[in-house]
C-alpha cells in the first residue's frame, strides 16, 4: 500500500466537467457506431417467443470480451464465426481501428508524453494528464474495436494498481499504461510483470525510490508477491519479503536530482544491498548487482501459485466468481506450459464449453455505462452526466488507491444500484438527453407491446423477463406521449435488473 | 420479497402520522426543536429503546501507528527504536510533545481535543491491542479484522456488525434503516446486517430524473426490482426506504452544536452522522473509513502527514462528541486499524507494517480516562518478531464488551464464531 496519497494535500480531486469537455474534442468514427441494417431480424418469433439457437454463444462471447454487447456486434460475429472472431481480438493489431488511436493520440496528446514532459507542462497544476488518460480510457471502452484488449488492459490495470490522481502519478501513470499496460497486455506475464516492476509509477506508488541498502521499505516487496505473483497464502513467508525488498534495494527512478531522467527507471548500486539472499528457497548470491530483480522475477513467475494466481483472476473477470478448481487448473496449467503466455491463457478461458456455463457477472460501473451507450448505438452527448455518474458509482478509473485494484466483486458493487438508475432516468430525457440514439433505434410509432419488445431485442438480447416487462409496459401506458413512452421504455430497459448482468 | 412494496409504503405512511403526534410530545425542549429546522419532517422510528447505544465504527485504513497516537513516552526503548520520528516525552521543551495521560502513556499533541475528552473520563484507549496472529497484508488484516475472525482464511462472508445487527432484534422495531456505511461500497463489517446501505453522500441520496418524471420513473423502478426474486433486489429495497428516510432529513442546514466540524472527508461523515442519529431514524451502526495511514515513508510524526492526519481525526471526533453529547442520543464510537506499525522506524523516516495498535473507544457510557491493557514493552527481546509491539489484547474483547453492555447484545461470543474465544471484559463499561 501506498504512503504518498496520505493527507489528501497532494492528491488531485477528479473533475468530472473537466474530463467532460476533454471527451469532447473526440468524435468517434462513424464507422464504430453505426447500428445494425436491419431492425429485422430480431430474435422473436411472430408469437413473440424468442428463438435463438446457437446465437446463444456468439451473445455470451460478445457479452464476455467487451464493454458492451450490441446487436450489431452479435450480427458481425455470427457472420464471421465466433472462432475467428477471437482469434482476431487475440491480435489485435489485426483489428481494423478506423483511426481510433490516431484521434485519440490528438485529442488527449498527454497520453503519448514522456514523465519528463510532462513533469515540466503540468508541475503546477497535473489535472490535463489526469483527465485525458481517464478520458482516452473511456473513449477505447466505448468505441475501439479491439473490445477484448481493453478488458484486458482493465485486468491488468486493476492488477497492477496504481493511483494515477496519487503523488506523482499523473507524470508517470500515462507512461506506465501505455508502455507497461497496453503494451504488455495479452504477451508474456514475465514480460509484463518486468515491466511493471520498472515502472517508475509502480516504483513511486509503492515507494520502492525509498527502498535503500541498510534501510529496506519493504512496500512494493509484498505487494509484488501477494498481489502481482504469488497471491496471499501463496507460500512465502516475512522472512521473503525482506528478502525481495533486499533485491530491490536501490531499484528506482530518476527525481532529476540522482543523475537519471525525471521518470525514468533507475539502478542507483551505491544503495544496493549487494550481499546475498535467499527467496523462496533458492539462493540469490551476492555481488548479483542490478541482476537480482531479474533473479526475483523469475523465480516468482515461475512459481506454481502464481500459475494459479494469474489464472484464478483470468477466470474470475472472463468466466466469473469463484472459478471451479477443475477451471483454475486447467488455465493455471496453460500457463506453466506455455510459459506465461496470457494469450494461451485467455484462448483456454474463453473456450466455448467453458463459456457456456459460466455464471452471470453483475457489470462493474464503468461496464455498465458504456454498455448502455454501446448497446443504443447513441450519441453520447452529455459528458458531464457520464463522468460524474462514473463518480458517483465511485469507479474513475485509475483512482482506486490501495493497490488491489477495484473490486470486481457482485458484493461490492451490488450495493449502490442508484445512480446506474440515475443514469438511466437522464439517459433519454426529452431535455438534454444524455444519450442521443440513432433515430433507427426509436421505435416511436409502434405499439407499447412491439416497441418493448424492440428494447428487450436492443438491449438484452431477448432476455427480458416478464418481471421487467410488465412494468416497462405499464409504465409505457401511463406515459402521456408516444415520443415519451418509447424513450422511457429504452430507461427502464438499462435500469433493469437483468441489464445490470453480462 | 414480491409484496413488500405496496404494503410496506402503507404502512410506513401510517407510521409517519403517529409519529408526527408522537414527535410533540417527546422530551426535547422546545427551543431545541425550534432550531433544529434540518430535522426531519417527521420521524419514522418508533420510540427508541433505551436499552443501548449507537454503534459509529470507524477504521484507520493503512495501518495506523499506535505508538504515535498514543505515546509509550515512559517506555526508553521507545525513544531508542525511533531516533527521528519519536514523539518527545510530556516533559520535554519541544512544541510537538506528548499530552500526557497518565505518567506513562501520552496522546500526540495533534489530539488535543481528545486529550480533554480523556480527562473527562469519556475516552478509553486499549493500547497493544490487535488480532491474535500477525498477518502484515493489509487486505488480509483487514478483512479478517472486519469478519471478526482470528485466523485465515476465513470462512465467515458477513461482519461483525451485520452479525451483530443479525443476532438483535432492531433498536426502534420499525427502522427502515438499521445500518450505514459512509461510502460506496459497503464496508465488511457491515455486510449481513439487516437493512444496511452504503451512502457515499448522505445529503444528495435520490433519484435523479428530469422534473416531472421523477415520480413515474421512481414507481416503476421500485416495481422493477420488487417482483424480480434477484439478489439485487433486497439492495434496492433498501435503497428506496433510504432515500425517504434521507429525503427528510435536511443535513444542509444541519448545524452542529459545538462549532464547526473540520473541513475534511471524515468531517463531513461524522457531521452527517450526527444528523443521522439525532434525527432518531433508527439506526444503530454507522461505518466510516479514512485512509492514508500507510506511513512508509516521511511519515511526519510530527509536522508532516501524520501529525495532519492525527489532527483531522482528533478534531472530527471531538466536535462529533460533543456535538452529540449536549443532545439525548446515545452512542459509543470504536476507531480501530488492521495493524500498527514497526516499533523500529525505517530508513525513509516512516514505519513499515508491524503488529500491535492502540484502539480508541469514546463515549458518555464508559469508563474512560485510563489506558486499558498489559504493556508488553518494547526492548528487543519483547518486541513481537523482533521488531513490532506485542499483541496483549485481543480486538474481540473490545468489541464483544461493548456489544453486551453497550449494543445489547445478549450473546457476544456468538457474533465471533470462535470456539477458542472467551469473553474476558476488560471493565471498559
Amino acid at each position: 500500500m501506498n504512503a504518498r496519497a496520505s493527507g489528501g494535500a497532494e492528491r488531485q480531486p477528479f473533475d468530472p466537467q473537466r474530463a467532460a469537455r476533454s471527451l469532447h474534442r473526440l468524435s468517434p468514427p462513424r464507422a464504430l457506431t453505426r447500428p445494425p441494417n436491419s431492425t429485422a431480424r430480431s430474435p422473436f418469433a411472430d408469437d413473440g417467443r424468442t428463438r435463438f439457437g446457437s446465437r446463444v454463444l456468439e451473445h455470451r462471447i460478445v457479452q464476455r470480451t467487451t464493454f458492451g454487447w450490441s446487436l450489431a456486434l452479435q450480427e458481425e460475429v455470427e457472420r464471421v464465426g465466433h472462432q475467428s472472431y477471437l482469434d482476431r481480438q487475440l491480435a489485435p493489431e489485426t483489428v481494423d481501428d478506423f483511426g481510433l488511436e490516431a484521434l485519440i493520440a490528438e485529442a488527449f496528446p498527454t497520453t503519448r508524453q514522456s514523465a519528463l514532459e510532462l513533469a515540466i507542462a503540468y508541475n503546477r497544476d497535473p489535472t490535463q494528464p489526469v483527465v485525458e488518460l481517464v478520458a482516452a480510457r473511456i473513449v477505447r471502452a466505448l468505441y475501439s474495436p479491439r473490445q477484448l484488449l481493453e478488458r484486458v488492459v482493465d485486468l491488468w490495470t486493476d492488477h497492477f494498481n496504481i493511483d494515477l490522481a496519487d503523488g506523482l502519478g499523473p507524470f508517470l501513470k500515462p507512461v506506465d499504461d501505455r508502455t507497461v499496460i497496453r503494451r504488455h497486455a495479452l504477451g508474456r506475464f514475465r514480460d509484463l510483470l518486468g515491466a511493471s516492476a520498472s515502472s517508475p509509477a509502480m516504483l513511486a506508488y509503492l515507494t520502492n525510490d525509498s527502498n535503500v541498502k541498510g534501510h529496506p521499505n519493504e512496500n512494493y516487496a509484498r505487494e509484488l508477491m501477494e498481489l502481482h505473483t504469488l497471491g496471499e497464502g501463496g507460500g512465502y513467508t516475512e522472512e521473503d519479503v525482506k528478502e525481495v525488498a533486499r533485491c530491490f534495494t536501490g531499484w528506482t527512478f530518476g527525481t532529476g536530482e540522482n543523475g537519471a531522467e525525471f521518470g525514468r527507471h533507475t539502478f542507483v548500486a551505491r544503495d544496493h544491498d549487494n550481499d546475498r539472499k535467499s527467496v523462496l528457497g533458492t539462493e540469490i548470491p551476492a555481488g548479483g548487482g542490478r541482476e537480482d530483480v531479474a533473479r526475483v522475477l523469475d523465480i516468482l513467475s515461475r512459481h506454481p501459485s502464481t500459475a494459479r494466481f494469474i489464472a484464478e483472476k483470468i477466470l474470475h473477470t472472463f468466466w466469473g466468481e469463484e472459478p471451479p478448481a477443475r477451471i483454475v487448473k486447467r488455465v493455471a496449467e496453460r500457463f506453466a506450459t506455455s510459459g506465461g503466455d496470457v494469450e494461451a491463457c485467455l484462448r483456454e478461458a474463453l473456450s466455448w464449453h467453458l463459456l457456456v456455463e459460466a455464471p452471470l457477472k453483475l457489470k462493474r460501473p464503468l461496464h455498465y455505462l458504456t454498455s448502455a451507450v454501446r448497446g443504443t448505438f447513441a450519441e453520447l452527448t452529455d459528458f458531464n452526466v457520464f463522468f460524474s455518474s462514473l463518480d458517483a458509482l465511485g469507479h474513475v478509473p485509475f483512482f482506486w488507491h490501495p493497490p488491489n485494484g477495484y473490486p470486481d466483486t457482485e458484493g461490492y458493487w451490488s450495493g449502490l444500484l442508484l445512480p446506474r438508475l440515475d443514469f438511466a432516468a437522464l439517459a433519454f430525457a426529452e431535455l438534454e438527453p444524455v444519450l442521443t440514439p440513432d433515430p433507427s433505434v426509436f421505435a416511436e410509432s409502434a405499439s407499447i407491446t412491439a416497441r418493448t419488445r424492440w428494447a428487450d431485442t436492443l438491449l438484452l438480447f431477448g432476455g427480458m423477463t416478464a418481471g421487467t416487462r410488465t412494468p416497462i409496459e405499464r409504465h409505457a401506458a401511463a406515459t402521456p406521449s408516444r415520443r415519451l413512452a418509447a424513450r422511457e421504455t429504452l430507461a427502464l430497459t438499462l435500469a433493469s435488473p437483468e441489464f445490470q448482468y453480462y | 420479497m414480491a409484496t413488500r412494496g405496496c404494503n410496506e409504503c402503507r404502512e410506513a405512511d401510517r407510521r409517519r402520522t403517529t409519529d408526527l403526534s408522537r414527535r410533540r410530545f417527546l422530551g426535547w425542549s422546545s427551543a431545541a426543536l425550534a432550531s433544529a429546522t434540518w430535522l426531519p419532517r417527521v420521524a419514522r422510528a418508533e420510540a427508541e429503546s433505551s436499552d443501548r447505544d449507537v454503534l459509529v465504527s470507524i477504521f484507520l485504513r493503512g495501518g495506523a501507528d499506535g505508538l504515535s497516537l498514543c505515546v509509550p513516552h515512559g517506555d526508553r526503548d521507545y525513544y531508542r527504536h525511533r531516533p527521528t520520528l519519536a514523539v518527545p516525552s510530556p516533559e520535554a521543551s519541544s512544541v510537538h510533545r506528548a499530552l500526557d495521560l497518565d505518567g506513562f502513556f501520552g496522546l500526540s499533541p495533534a489530539l488535543t481535543q481528545l486529550h480533554e475528552l480523556y480527562r473527562d473520563a469519556s475516552l478509553a484507549i486499549v493500547h497493544a491491542c490487535g488480532q491474535t496472529r500477525a498477518n502484515r497484508s493489509h487486505f488480509a488484516a483487514m478483512h479478517l479484522m472486519e469478519v471478526g475472525h482470528a485466523t485465515p482464511p476465513s470462512s465467515l462472508l458477513t461482519g461483525w456488525i451485520g452479525r451483530h445487527l443479525q443476532n438483535t432484534t432492531p433498536r426502534s422495531p420499525n427502522a427502515l434503516l438499521r445500518a450505514l456505511g459512509m461510502g460506496y461500497g459497503l464496508q465488511r463489517s457491515l455486510v449481513g446486517a439487516p437493512r444496511s446501505a452504503p451512502v457515499a453522500d448522505p445529503e444528495s441520496f435520490d433519484l435523479r430524473a428530469p422534473a416531472g418524471r421523477r415520480a413515474a420513473l421512481k414507481e416503476s423502478l421500485r416495481e422493477l426490482y420488487a417482483q424480480t426474486s434477484d439478489p439485487l433486489a433486497t439492495s434496492m429495497g433498501t435503497t428506496w426506504d433510504t432515500v425517504e428516510l434521507l429525503q427528510d432529513i435536511d443535513f444542509s442546514s444541519y448545524r452542529s452544536t459545538s462549532g464547526p466540524y473540520p473541513d475534511s472527508e471524515l468531517g463531513r461523515a461524522l457531521e452527517s452522522s450526527a444528523a443521522l442519529i439525532k434525527s432518531e431514524i433508527g439506526i444503530e451502526a454507522i461505518a466510516v473509513d479514512t485512509g492514508g495511514w500507510d506511513t512508509h515513508d516521511e511519515q511526519g510524526t510530527q509536522d508532516g502527514v501524520l501529525d495532519s492526519l492525527l489532527k483531522d481525526l482528533g478534531d472530527s471526533l471531538g466536535v462529533f462528541y460533543r456535538d452529540l453529547a449536549k443532545s439525548p442520543a446515545r452512542f459509543t464510537v470504536v476507531v480501530m486499524s488492521e495493524f500498527g506499525r514497526n516499533a523500529v522506524e525505517n530508513g525513509s523516516l516512516g514505519t513499515d507494517h508491524g503488529y500491535g495498535s492502540a484502539m480508541m473507544v469514546l463515549g458518555s457510557n464508559i469508563r474512560g480516562g485510563r489506558v486499558f491493557g498489559e504493556w508488553p514493552g518494547l526492548a528487543r527481546e519483547q518486541l513481537f518478531d523482533g521488531q513490532d509491539l506485542a499483541v496483549t489484547t485481543d480486538y474481540r474483547q473490545v468489541l464483544a464488551e461493548l456489544l453486551e453492555h453497550r449494543f445489547a447484545n445478549p450473546d457476544p461470543t456468538a457474533v465471533f464464531d470462535d470456539p477458542s474465544f472467551v469473553a474476558s471484559p476488560l471493565g471498559l463499561v
